[in-house]
């Protein structure tokens, strides 16, 4: 990859300021401390040592798990196909070797899955079917660009995992606005900053390919203003290179990262409770994603690598790396030096909405952006939970406009059913923010869960009953 | 490599550092000025009391946590800030056993009766004020701040608070930045505007309190008070009003309340606002001078309405919409209605005539109605009659109270009429007549003694002579003064016309020891001649329809 900043002339130091004119703020969230300094300044590195296995989980994507299309002791190449679905998702070898074992192996979202094992031989040999690079991709068609990406077997990097190129078939012709979304609102994480620095062309290729498959005018990267040297970048990439494809710099406040959120402080438009960006004319992409159509419209690689930040205090040498998928999550300690102290918590991305991990032979699944190991002091204290004082600290940071401390009345008086749905409690995103600001230490995301399962119950009751 | 970390944990797992001790430890802090303050301006007193209750306080919720074997709360502090904001709407002069009584009763009945922290609707700390204003005595004695021998002293001196000007519609003899510093009569921890408003900056900079509630609270005081000023210049009588009374420390410290306000950001506009409109209505039209306590109590019952209407709207449904459905929903509905003639039921039955029926129904009605009326008839007939009979006491009473009045000022007079006449300094003015022929004057004036006010009414005939007077209310020393009030002294002044000297001619020997008195009666003697000389010359203010 070409140097991003032009080797000539002078380099200026532009303050960009956070441009909130052009905003539309949203109500609610926090301010969260980012504890973004350990990994922010490390470029994106290779391991040093290569993992002798990587697990290649088959169910990371939306929709049906995947079913192998090759049996233990076969030979793969990198970005042979290993398994795919009805839905013609697809899961690619990300190392070249052995086809080890087929079994249950656990999972970072928790529990158990089915996992293709490939024993690395270290070779990297490319698989014939992919590696046809297309120097002109603006000729391009949106069937052929769509086609390609699903070809590549790329899924929503940002955590979803609903297959991309299913997403711009379904929503096709009916948006005006691509939103690629690099806000990255929580702590610890520098995964998609660091892909911003330092593959920039490659996003906004990907935005561009993205905006012509599904037929949307205005591109836009949501950019957090607390990653103005990356919006930096981005713009100047875009004047050099002649693309398309504008930078929007939100405020940093913590669920910005949520699709309904981004699309409302880009644009300005709410997603209506109960309907998609869709509806609204927008389409929201993780920057991770574009990267990988970039990848694979452009260079005919199928997602076989992706970028985590490991990170946290526990390690000796924080860093962001550039992984094979199914790289399992004891490598990636390893490559961060090993733990220096023992660590409290490991979480499969942010301290917000990651999830915690209990084994670390789980894999590097396509949707993982980033490792996080805390020491005690870093979670902070673990209080009791005592009663409601009714701050209203919940109601002034839900960023969904929702009442938690109603719902953790309700839920103890009861829980009525048609109240909870007064309260709206479907709308909850499990953001978190009604948690992290509680004085009381109640556990509202927790309530807001059951109150949605109580709700959800009695639909089916009441679907159960009419019929 | 691969072992058990921390299994299941509760999302997120970084938290917010506050905690409900430190939003009250918050609190404590952001009253400390105000307190330290008070204690600088009414003494050393301040703080005694103000231990006191934050102990007492602390020490009712210990115990009922304790008899009730619940778990012991008063680490959280909230008792704590109970009690000192208790403390603080106490005057200087209040009793030690004032902060117990009011803590018990904020603590127990309104806090822990209602299930303690988070779950009691009004303000504890409010809630035992009020209770301590059953003592209506001690409640209102204020003491003017640097006043050290007020404090000390048995007999504290009452001084007139800002709020008792205001409460007249007249402006307070104070300059702003005595407002601001609380060098004014008034409770221990309200006079310090400036430094309750250091506390509520410190509160916002800490987000303990969102501006929406004082903000709210303050300004619509401010505007009602701008736009009605009774008289007086808009933008004083704005700045003493909010710079007065307990507005400040209610619209900072007791409105923002977590349990007891709104938690909706709309419900909390409302709720200042109207806290804001009930205080300006109590301070012009309630009995008591200040009514923010009031307010505040009244608006706490209001919460769980104004939570409702407050309703944040739902993300990504446009303003109103909810609204504007249901107003269609029901414009609807309106536009459905038909009307119909209503179809006669009943049906002619042979031998009766159709409205028999309807005849039953209301003579089985008419039993219970007469009842009822003849309890209402035996209910009203005795009102009536105990009213009439105490009027008549009542009446027979002031006629005698008159006549007795009547023969010591005026005793050629049979007969006494209220008079259309007002004039400035006479509380009321009679006219004595005998057989239709009008004979003098009684004028009711106040005058300043020794001790206090002196009223007393002078009968001054046609002539503009004194024909006697007489002291109807007093607080002179029994003692000293008491002997310039007996009729032996007063009955000198019969005779006198003109203006009465304090000695030489045209004078009356003053009683030694108790000259002040003399000289105040010579003073309400000489207004009495010179508004009834007035009265003959015509110069009054003639008020109609006040007779």
């Amino acid at each position: 990859m070409r140097s991003i900043i032009p080797q000539t002339g002078p380099r200026l130091a532009v303050q960009r300021e956070v441009n909130t004119t052009m905003l539309h703020l949203i109500f609610g969230g926090i301010h969260l401390d980012g504890r973004k300094e350990g990994t922010r300044r490390k470029p994106l590195a290779d391991l040093d040592v290569e993992s002798e296995q990587v697990i290649l989980s088959l169910s990371e994507h939306g929709g049906a798990a995947c079913v192998p299309v090759v049996a233990v002791g076969d030979i793969v190449a990198q970005g042979q196909p290993v398994a795919k679905n009805e839905q013609g998702v697809l899961v690619h070898a990300s190392v070249s070797g052995t086809v080890q074992d087929i079994g249950q192996w656990p999972h970072p979202r928790g529990g158990t899955a089915q996992a293709v094992v490939i024993r690395n031989d270290g070779k990297h040999t490319l698989w014939p079917g992919c590696g046809q690079e297309i120097a002109d991709w603006n000729s391009l068609t949106a069937d052929q660009i769509i086609d390609r990406i699903r070809q590549a077997g790329i899924v929503g990097m940002g955590g979803g995992g609903y297959p991309t190129a299913n997403k711009l078939e379904t929503n096709r012709g009916q948006v005006d606005t691509l939103i690629v979304n690099a806000a990255e609102s929580e702590p610890y994480v520098t995964a998609d900053h660091r892909l911003l620095l330092e593959r920039s062309e490659g996003v906004l290729v990907g935005l561009n390919l993205l905006c012509k498959a599904v037929g949307a005018t205005d591109g836009v990267v949501a950019v957090e203003s607390n990653k103005l040297n990356a919006a930096e970048v981005l713009e100047r990439t875009a004047k050099r290179c002649g693309l398309p494809g504008r930078v929007c710099t939100v405020p940093s406040r913590y669920p910005l990262g949520a699709e309904k959120q981004v699309v409302k402080s880009v644009t300005g438009r709410e997603i209506s409770p109960d309907r998609a960006a869709v509806d609204e004319g927008c389409v929201v992409f993780n920057a991770a994603t574009a990267f990988a159509v970039y990848e694979a419209v452009v260079k005919g690689l199928p997602l076989t690598h992706r970028v985590v930040t490991v990170t946290g205090g526990a390690l000796v040498r924080p860093r962001n790396l550039w992984v094979p998928i199914g790289t399992p999550m004891n490598e990636l300690v390893k490559a961060a030096g090993g733990f220096k102290e023992q660590p409290a918590l490991i979480l499969a991305g942010g301290p917000m909405m990651g999830v915690a991990q209990d084994d670390l032979a789980a894999p590097v699944t396509k949707s993982t952006n980033s490792l996080v190991c805390m020491l005690d002091w870093e979670l902070g204290e673990k209080k009791e939970e005592t009663v409601c004082i009714r701050c209203g600290r919940c109601v002034s940071v839900c960023p969904m406009h929702l009442m938690p401390l109603l719902v953790d009345k309700e839920l103890k008086l009861g829980g009525d059913v048609r109240e909870l749905r007064r309260l709206h409690t479907q709308d909850c995103m499990g953001c978190g923010c009604c948690t992290y600001v509680c004085p009381s230490h109640i556990p509202l995301v927790e309530r807001m869960e059951q109150a949605q399962q109580l709700v959800k119950q009695a639909d089916r009751k009441q679907v159960e009953v009419t019929p | 490599m691969s072992r058990v970390y921390a299994g299941k944990s509760s999302f997120p797992c970084i938290k917010d550092r506050a905690s409900v001790d430190s939003i009250m430890l918050d609190v404590l802090v952001a009253l400390t000025p105000a307190l330290v303050m008070g204690a600088f301006l009414f003494g050393f007193r301040v703080l005694v009391l103000a231990a006191i209750s934050v102990l007492s306080c602390m020490g009712f919720e210990l115990l009922y946590c304790k008899w009730t074997k619940k778990p012991v709360t008063i680490r959280d502090l909230s008792a704590c800030v109970t009690g000192l904001l208790l403390s603080m709407t106490l005057p200087v002069t209040a009793p030690y056993w004032a902060p117990v009584l009011g803590g018990a009763f904020a603590i127990i009945v309104v806090k822990q009766f209602y299930g303690g922290l988070g779950k009691n609707f009004m303000n504890p700390a409010l809630a035992g004020r009020m209770l301590l204003l059953s003592f209506p005595g001690m409640m209102t004695t204020w003491v003017d701040a640097l006043d050290r021998q007020a404090v000390v002293g048995v007999d504290a001196v009452s001084t007139a608070t800002p709020m008792a000007y205001l409460h007249l519609g007249k402006l307070p003899d104070l300059t702003l930045s005595q407002l601001l510093l609380g060098q004014h009569g008034g409770a221990m921890g309200e006079v310090a505007s400036f430094m309750l408003l250091l506390g509520g900056a410190y509160l916002l900079c800490r987000r303990v309190i969102s501006w929406r509630i004082p903000v709210c609270f303050l300004g619509t005081v401010a505007m009602f008070s701008f736009v009605f000023p009774k008289g007086n210049d808009p933008l004083d009588w704005a700045v003493c009003n909010l710079f007065s009374g307990g507005l400040m420390l209610g619209a900072i410290f007791m409105a923002t309340d977590y349990t007891t306000s709104p938690v909706t950001p709309r419900g909390q506009i409302l709720y200042g606002i109207g806290c804001g409109c009930l205080t300006v209505v109590l301070r012009s039209y309630g009995s008591y001078p200040d009514g923010v306590g009031f307010s505040i109590l009244t608006m706490n019952c209001c919460v769980w309405l104004l939570d409702r209407v407050g309703l944040p709207r739902r993300f990504g449904v446009r303003p109103l919409t909810e609204t504007r459905s249901w107003a269609l929903g029901t414009l609807r509905r309106l536009g459905k209605l038909r009307p119909t003639i209503p179809e006669r039921r009943e049906k002619a039955v042979r031998g009766t005539m159709p409205g028999e029926r309807d005849l039953d129904r209301i003579r089985s009605w008419s039993k219970n109605a007469a009842a009822m009326t003849a309890v209402i008839v035996v209910m009203a007939i005795c009102i009536g009659g105990v009213n009439r009979a105490t009027g008549r006491i009542i009446a027979v009473r002031e006629n005698r109270e008159q006549q007795e009045l009547l023969e010591q000022v005026m005793p050629a007079a049979q007969v006494v009429t209220e008079t259309p006449y007002m004039a400035e300094d006479a509380l009321s003015i009679l006219a004595g007549y005998n057989e239709n022929e009008l004979i003098g004057y009684c004028v009711e004036v106040e005058v300043q003694g020794f001790g206090g006010v002196v009223t007393m009414v002078v009968g001054v005939d046609v002539n503009g002579e004194v024909t006697g007077v007489t002291v109807t209310g007093h607080s002179e020393h029994a003692g000293i003064g008491g002997q310039a009030l007996e009729q032996d002294y007063l009955g000198q002044y019969v005779g006198l016309s003109g203006t009465v000297r304090d000695e030489g001619r045209n004078s009356v020997d003053a009683i030694s020891g108790a000259t002040d008195t003399c000289r105040a009666i010579t003073a309400g003697v000489n207004k009495a001649l010179y508004i009834a000389s007035r009265l003959d010359a015509g110069e009054v203010e003639y008020m109609d329809g006040q007779v």
